[in-house]
């Protein structure tokens, strides 16, 4: 399925979702960075797909003795 | 006399200061000097700390006078980017919402470069909040290049990358999250050193991307940044990311030569795509390198075309959540292009993020593949030299027109996502004077080695000996 323009009506529904106020002019500016922002991360989820064996490298620091003080 | 002394080097000034030939009052004199002559035209600064810069200065001298000399840093004029705390002087992120920010204790870096002795001339110019490649400030205005005041000194550290360069003192703290050291230290033609994620503690330094930022020395040598890594390096309990291992003697790792020093080359990438300029000036460096006794050679790799957009998406999506608060409550206090990327990013899917976090996973072990068989990885820094100060787009020498973002991170974007360490140093100059940056990407904390190829190189260079005609 291709990926339509982002439009500001598409940037106005989803700020709404997000909790988010913006008025026409920022609706405007948004779309228009979104729409190619979106583009970049659409080839790395294009790119990732059915790669199922890779996690992200995102890691959780896990507290020592010595951070807590001891 | 005071043009003579703000040109030593940090490592210059080090060895006057420790033999008792040069006073560090002074040589911040002779800082603040300059800053007062050239900084209105530059803007590199957002705040000038002449008094208790002087005050620091005689403090040191007495101290060293009587004996107690702390190391190369002590009596040393040097400055911060403005993101980086400072106990009691102002700390505005290069923001609006941050402008009387005044912090009540220092950033960890902050903190050891104090206890070396080092002296704080003032605080850095930068891109708002670190999001962004110009450091063209709405709120302060834009730092310019002092290579060309008409150019860029790139960003976000840019006040950082002029300040080196035009000698308004011997070193500064940048930030690097996806290319802020790098890239004004390849635009102003000084060094600048991106260390590896966990190397130096991010305590105290305001957050871009919680997964990609790094604090890091931007000086005129390669050398003069060991000198500062060696001071700020190191395990802190209030940054988890920090690790806790030893920090080597990165001054005394100089010394070793580049004989058998194996250095990759990324077939079709590395030396692709390129000005014209910059190609020649890299294609001397590897030159240099190979003369050197380092042994260069091509590697294949594949899958690098994702890397800018997976480092766009992490990039986007981190500072949205840091600053969801404000944007919320004081959206109008931020510049234009900072507020539309912080907006943008709140309307990502969750998924886009994922997925660009499990491409670092890719990335990383093909970069760490290379790296199993050489010491290094060598890049330019950045395809082009430094843009106009208000371009938001480049022409590529390929003759596509791209965003200046997208455009500066073709090579910029490895490091971070693989969280390696990278050092750009100057390596020549383009047909209109500008200087050119070539990146020296090592292993995971091995700074030293990537320090090493630096000096050695400009051991051999001069690259880094020229300073702009102000």
């Amino acid at each position: 399925m291709a990926r339509p323009t982002v439009t500001e009506e598409m940037v106005e529904q989803l700020a709404r979702l997000a909790e988010l106020e913006l008025d026409a002019d920022r609706r405007a500016a948004v779309a228009e960075a979104l729409d190619g922002l979106l583009g970049d991360a659409a080839e790395v989820n294009r790119f990732m797909a059915g790669r199922r064996e890779v996690g992200p490298a995102v890691r959780f620091d896990h507290p020592t003795l010595e951070d807590d003080g001891a | 006399m005071s043009e003579e002394l703000a040109g030593l080097s940090l490592a210059a000034a080090a060895a006057g200061i420790a033999s008792r030939e040069l006073s560090p009052v002074e040589l911040t004199q002779a800082a603040l000097d300059r800053i007062q002559a050239l900084d209105p035209r530059l803007n590199a600064f957002i705040t000038v700390s002449g008094e208790s810069a002087l005050a620091a200065a005689r403090a040191a001298e007495g101290a060293i006078a009587a004996g107690y000399h702390l190391g190369p840093l002590h009596g040393i004029p040097l400055a911060l980017k403005d993101l980086i705390a400072t106990r009691g002087e102002r700390t505005t992120g290069g923001s609006r919402i941050l402008a009387d920010h005044v912090p009540d204790e220092d950033a960890t870096v902050t903190a050891r470069l104090r206890r070396a002795g080092a002296i704080f001339v003032g605080k850095l110019n930068m891109h708002e909040f670190a999001y962004g490649v110009t450091t063209n400030n709405p709120h302060y205005g834009p730092a310019r290049n002092p290579w060309n005041l008409d150019r860029s000194p790139g960003g976000s550290s840019g006040g950082s990358g002029a300040a080196v360069a035009a000698r308004l003192c011997q070193g500064a703290l940048g930030t690097d999250t996806g290319c802020s050291v790098r890239l004004p230290a390849a635009y102003n033609g000084i060094s600048g050193l991106r260390p590896s994620i966990g190397r130096v503690s991010n305590h105290g330094v305001g957050t871009l991307a919680w997964t990609l930022d790094t604090v890091g020395p931007m000086c005129r040598t390669a050398e003069d940044c060991a000198l500062v890594l060696g001071a700020i390096a190191g395990h802190d309990a209030r940054d988890r990311q920090t690790l806790a291992a030893p920090v080597p003697d990165y001054r005394d790792e100089l010394r070793h030569g580049l004989d058998g020093v194996r250095v990759a080359v990324i077939e079709d990438f590395s030396l692709a795509g390129l000005h014209p300029d910059v190609a020649g000036c890299a294609a001397r460096a590897l030159d240099d390198l190979r003369a050197g006794g380092a042994v260069v050679r091509e590697v294949a790799m594949r899958d690098l075309e994702p890397s800018i957009s997976a480092l766009l998406t992490i990039d986007i999506a981190e500072p949205s959540a840091y600053h969801a608060e404000w944007l919320r409550t004081r959206a109008g206090e931020y510049g234009d292009d900072v507020r539309t990327l912080l907006e943008a990013g709140e309307l990502y899917l969750a998924t886009h993020y994922i997925q660009a976090q499990r491409y670092r996973t890719l990335l990383r072990d093909q970069l760490l593949g290379v790296l199993r068989d050489a010491e290094a990885i060598v890049t330019p820094t950045v395809p082009f030299t430094a843009p106009p100060v208000e371009a938001v787009e480049v022409e590529l020498p390929t003759g596509e027109t791209l965003d200046v973002i997208p455009a500066v991170m073709r090579y910029n974007a490895l490091p971070p996502l693989g969280g390696l360490p990278a050092l750009s140093l100057p390596c020549g100059f383009d047909g209109e004077g500008l200087p050119v940056g070539l990146q020296v990407i090592g292993r995971p904390f091995d700074e030293a080695t990537v320090l090493r190829i630096g000096h050695r190189y400009q051991q051999e260079t001069d690259w880094h000996a020229r300073s702009p005609a102000l």
